[in-house]
């Protein structure tokens, strides 16, 4: 439980990264304790990408420190699994969603061994967590967006990933898949698991996280989402279009008047 | 009945169809193989990158009195390795600078050749292939590659999967993409080098592509696409040879121009399936 658990999962500390022409965030200082869930929201541009290649060692800072598990990103990897935007994975690739799962173990056995036994049980276990048992044999292109999510949730579970980052994990998908996503995501947290997830716009994930990060190429607001997600912080991240979910799970932008 | 096996049995009273036969087939099986892999992450120009490459480095062997695999396979290697290199840096969005590396290596294998009293015939060996000049030893490098292989995929197989389905997904898992990305563009090299003299630098693409592509049409299993790509070479390359002994055609264009009406009779059926459903 995450109860009680005082370990730091990700530490970061005066960050300013970006890519060779640019600078995209500035000054960043945040920590999430283990066990726990956080959501980076912001507008597109406002750097969420760029934190999470971050995390995963795939940016490197050019000022400050990134530490995972008290480590630096590329040596806390087997402990990471990192769910890419959407369209960075090749969904034509003709593979069964139980062949993806599988996958999980590669991180975690050295090259030489071939799955055991048990792999296979073991990979169907972790599709039967996720609600997605009797997909295992389809392809999983053919599967829908937030089953394919699942699926490599289930991947992360197999590789027995501490950490798990998902970058814009509810884009495409409409609100009662949010809500299987999210029951995952409760899910492994009650192993103790931390997550973070981005996202950009506001939607039931982000009130459902425990802590919120707003990015703006700097840090604009952060803390519990009740404390967070205040419209002037709101107001501050997104501009003039706040972004808000109605009763109905629709997405809304919302133009504020002074 | 007898008619029919003398038919099948005449190209093989020759020692030089039989060789073609198997080294052929040897690289159908092997193309087959690697090829699922080209045509499923779009790395068919590649291939030709390296194909034009492996040309210069065959002309610089040829001209240094070297093993002419060994030239080959030299600056296939090198370009399968600056190809890793530079698709990690800007994704493969530079296929400008890369055309222009490639068909000036293959331009200064040309004039090279020129240099050689038989230019025109060396040309057209290296560009087109020479099926019926198939060497014992040239069946011994397709081998040696097929070993290679197999070795290699026996070991990676299902990394270099998961690298090839989410890149970005094994990266932060650990895997060793880059070093997994060489490989496999070094398996693609290695297809190229042992496939050239068979069928030469502008057809040897389609040796991977093809069959491959032919079998993604019905086949949604990595394993399976394999196997039918593989099935597919085969048939391609027995129906081509045949046809090349008989109608005295070019062979390794008649073999890519059978695998070519099969990809287009598989397109037709898969219309036809697809529609009635």
């Amino acid at each position: 439980m995450s109860d009680g658990d005082t370990r730091i999962c990700v530490e970061v500390k005066d960050l300013t990264v970006g890519y060779d022409d640019r600078i995209v965030l500035r000054g960043i200082n945040w920590t999430v304790p283990c066990g726990t869930s956080a959501a980076i929201i912001g507008p597109n541009g406002g750097g969420k990408s760029t934190l999470l290649r971050t995390l995963v060692g795939r940016l490197r800072p050019a000022q400050g420190t990134v530490r995972i598990f008290g480590r630096p990103p590329e040596e806390a990897r087997p402990l990471m699994a990192y769910l890419p935007q959407n369209e960075e994975i090749d969904w034509r690739f003709p593979i069964r969603a139980i062949d993806v799962v599988m996958q999980g173990l590669l991180a975690r056995t050295p090259w030489w061994r071939p799955p055991g036994k048990d792999a296979l049980a073991q990979a169907m276990a972790a599709l039967e967590r996720v609600n997605l048992a009797d997909e295992a044999q389809r392809p999983v292109g053919a599967l829908s967006g937030g089953q394919r999510q699942r699926v490599l949730l289930a991947r992360a579970l197999l590789q027995d990933a501490q950490l798990i980052l998902l970058d814009e994990p509810a884009t495409g998908l409409d609100a009662p898949a949010q809500h299987e996503l999210l029951d995952v995501v409760d899910d492994l947290k009650r192993d103790g698991r931390t997550v973070i997830a981005t996202t950009h716009d506001l939607n039931c994930l982000t009130d459902h996280f425990d802590t919120v990060l707003c990015l703006r190429g700097e840090v604009v607001c952060q803390g519990p989402p009740e404390e967070a997600l205040k419209p002037e912080h709101l107001l501050a991240v997104f501009g003039k279009h706040v972004p808000l979910l109605t009763a109905e799970g629709r997405v809304t932008i919302f133009e504020h008047h002074r | 009945m007898s008619t029919i096996v003398e038919f099948l049995a005449e190209p093989f009273h020759f020692s030089f169809m039989t060789r073609a036969f198997v080294g052929v087939s040897l690289i159908a099986v092997l193309a087959g193989v690697v090829g699922a892999f080209v045509m499923l992450k779009g790395l068919a120009f590649i291939g030709d990158a390296i194909a034009h490459a492996a040309f210069g480095g065959l002309v610089a062997a040829m001209l240094l009195g070297v093993p002419l695999h060994l030239g080959a396979l030299a600056f296939a290697l090198l370009t399968a390795a600056g190809l890793t290199a530079l698709s990690r840096k800007t994704g493969l969005r530079a296929d400008t600078s890369l055309a222009i590396l490639f068909t000036g290596t293959f331009a200064l294998g040309v004039l090279g050749l020129a240099t050689r009293p038989n230019f025109a015939g060396d040309l057209s060996a290296l560009l087109v292939g020479s099926v019926l000049a198939i060497r014992p030893a040239d069946i011994y490098w397709i081998l040696a590659a097929a070993a290679i292989t197999g070795l290699v995929l026996a070991a990676a197989y299902r990394h270099l999967v998961y690298i090839s389905f989410d890149p970005q997904g094994a990266e932060a898992a650990g895997l060793p993409v880059a070093g997994l990305q060489w490989l496999l563009f070094s398996l693609v090299a290695l297809t190229v080098v042992v496939s050239l003299q068979a069928v030469g630098v502008v057809l040897v693409v389609a040796l991977m592509i093809t069959p491959a592509a032919t079998a993604a049409l019905f086949v949604r299993r990595l394993e399976r696409l394999m196997a039918v790509a593989v099935l597919c070479g085969l048939s391609a390359t027995w129906i081509g040879l045949y046809a090349s002994y008989y109608l005295s055609t070019p062979a390794g264009a008649t073999v890519v121009t059978v695998a070519t009406a099969q990809f287009t009779a598989g397109l037709a059926l898969h219309k036809l399936l697809t529609r009635r459903r």
